[in-house]
């Protein structure tokens, strides 16, 4: 950051000089300014400033397809939710293209192009909703979910999607408890990470970064990292639905070993970088 | 704007007009409770502010910006304007803004008029925690009482009066950070206590005790000869009154954090690129 040398001023008001008592007197008159200035702060203020948190509206929430089902009869599928009929990812350690998926308006989740809706598909849930492609039928496309059963799948027409593509990928390798960011194939970093005891592992198979928020109930992490997954143990924890995370700890000694309930424990660095990928990236998590 | 690096910024501003409904409610928290807003843990990156007032009356750090993890905070209020002296505010500031972003903040301030005594056409105040850490104060037109004041000295004092002081560009280090603070106003700095009062600060000090307690004070039973006594006349817990514009915060930067270079990189997404994830508020807990 430059200091910026100003340039000089003309001098002006050398004419004024007050005496020390002036200056007391303006210092009392300054008192009853501050009192003023309670106020006017007060009105322009107002409300203290949040990072506006983009929760629960559904979109136009129109169907893409005539069906019999009522759509308003369907849970959304979202981290609390647990879906039926819902399809197993077809390859779990399975890479993709990238393609990330953001619906444009709340759609209907099919278990298969043009069949069944077994989920509604709500624009934002933690922020806006991004879902790895994973396949492609024409006109749908095959997502991961972010409900549980963990590794789930199911198929959203492309005309309620926008899609873009992100060059990461994430992949946790939990015997040698790292963590590899890869941009187009390409290894970034690594660290050494902490997770899932064995009490409480961390589930294997492909899922994605479902959201990045702060939670001033949760202090060991500035944010947190979401996935689309969730413990195998834990149906509940906290309160929450088990929803498997990425965050950091305030302490070193957890990393590299398996003590967490099922989350995946990283160094601050590692927190910054991922903090920067596009929602919806791909996240693997292995044995090796 | 911080101008330093390239980083794609997030910008959440407030301007906080059209909050009469609350204003009287937040004036009125704001004198009881005090300052909060720095109150958070854990400490951030980086914080700064543009105005505020302790002692006597507390007014909390308005705006007050701070970074977590690199992220950039920009807080903005339109102006602060009040108690006309002369026919002009008495207290008088335009377009405060506080932003922070990792390791670096900075507060400016425009058309800076604080009682007559200190008139600046913009006054920025900065820090940045790379490389040991650095500071300032920039001034563009500006002066004190009349005289020009273009590059302030670290904790350039001005002796006003006994009972008046003021101090430029004031800087505090430890081994963490490094704070500093553009102007701040004393009144009844608590030095020297026991110094008796001239007969100009006699003859004023019954009306600042008027002014500041609501009735002029009883010279029998409240004797008015040293600072001391007026300043228990002013306030029994002998709290003093300091005005503050523009303070900057900056924790260091260590080496190893210095070397970590970035590896997924901070920019505008390309046509077809998924956007940088927001970082929004929410309570979900996690498996930890």
């Amino acid at each position: 950051m430059a200091n910026h040398t100003l340039p000089p001023r003309a001098r002006r008001r050398a004419e004024r000089g007050p005496s020390r008592s002036g200056l007391v007197l303006r210092a009392g008159f300054g008192v009853v300014a501050v009192l003023a200035i309670v106020l006017v702060v007060g009105l322009l203020v107002g409300g203290a400033p949040s990072p506006a948190a983009q929760q629960g509206g559904s979109g136009a929430g129109s169907a893409p397809v005539a069906t019999a089902v009522d759509p308003a009869s369907l849970q959304e599928s979202t981290t609390y939710t647990t879906l039926q009929g819902t399809v197993p990812d077809p390859a779990p350690q399975g890479i993709t293209d990238g393609r990330v998926a953001h619906p444009v308006r709340e759609t209907l989740v099919h278990d298969a192009p043009d069949g069944t809706p077994i989920a509604r598909m709500p624009v934002t849930q933690i922020g806006d909703t991004w879902l790895p492609v994973i396949g492609q039928q024409g006109e749908w496309a095959q997502v991961l979910l972010p409900s549980r059963p963990s590794s789930s799948t199911g198929w959203l027409p492309l005309a309620d999607l926008d899609v873009k593509t992100t060059p990461y990928r994430i992949a946790v390798h939990l015997g040698s408890r790292t963590l590899a960011l890869y941009e187009g194939g390409a290894k970034l970093a690594e660290w050494t990470v902490g997770i899932g005891k064995p009490s409480a592992p961390t589930p294997t198979g492909r899922t994605f970064l479902l959201g990045a928020f702060s939670d001033d109930q949760q202090q060991y992490s500035p944010v947190i990292l979401p996935l689309g997954t969730h413990s195998p143990t834990h149906d509940t924890f906290g309160g929450g639905p088990g929803t498997v995370a990425i965050h950091t700890w305030p302490t070193d000694d957890v990393l590299g070993t398996a003590t967490s309930d099922g989350c995946i424990r990283v160094p601050a660095d590692a927190l910054r970088q991922l903090t920067e990928v596009p929602l919806g990236t791909l996240v693997t998590i292995d044995e090796a | 704007m911080i101008t330093k690096g390239t980083r794609r910024v997030k910008t959440s501003t407030f301007a906080g007009a059209g909050a009469a409904a609350v204003g009287a409610a937040t004036a009125a928290a704001v004198l009881l409770l005090g300052s909060t807003a720095a109150s958070a843990a854990p400490r951030p990156d980086s914080s700064a502010y543009v105005f505020e007032t302790d002692g006597l009356l507390a007014i909390s750090p308005t705006p007050y910006a701070e970074s977590r993890d690199g992220e950039h905070d920009r807080q903005s209020v339109a102006d602060v304007s009040a108690l006309p002296l002369d026919g002009k505010p008495g207290i008088g500031l335009s377009a405060l803004v506080a932003e922070a972003e990792g390791h670096r903040a900075e507060a400016t301030v425009a058309e800076v008029n604080l009682l007559g005594i200190l008139r600046a056409d913009t006054m920025r105040t900065w820090c940045d925690g790379a490389d040991g850490g650095s500071a300032g104060v920039d001034l563009l037109d500006a002066d004190i009482l009349g005289t020009p004041v273009n590059v302030p000295l670290e904790d350039q004092k001005f002796p006003l009066s006994p009972l008046l002081e003021i101090t430029l560009n004031q800087q505090d280090r430890d081994d963490d950070s490094v704070t500093v603070t553009g102007f701040t106003l004393t009144l009844l700095p608590g030095q020297d206590r026991g110094r008796e009062l001239n007969d100009k600060e006699k003859q004023v000090a019954p009306d600042l005790i008027g002014l500041v307690r609501g009735q002029l004070p009883d010279l029998r039973q409240t004797p008015l000869r040293t600072v001391d006594d007026l300043l228990k006349a002013l306030s029994p817990k002998g709290d003093l009154l300091r005005i503050t514009v523009g303070s900057a915060t900056c924790a260091l930067e260590d080496e190893e954090e210095q070397d970590a270079e970035p590896v997924v990189k901070r920019h505008e997404p390309e046509a077809g690129e998924a956007p940088r994830p927001e970082v929004v508020r929410k309570n979900l807990p996690v498996t930890g």
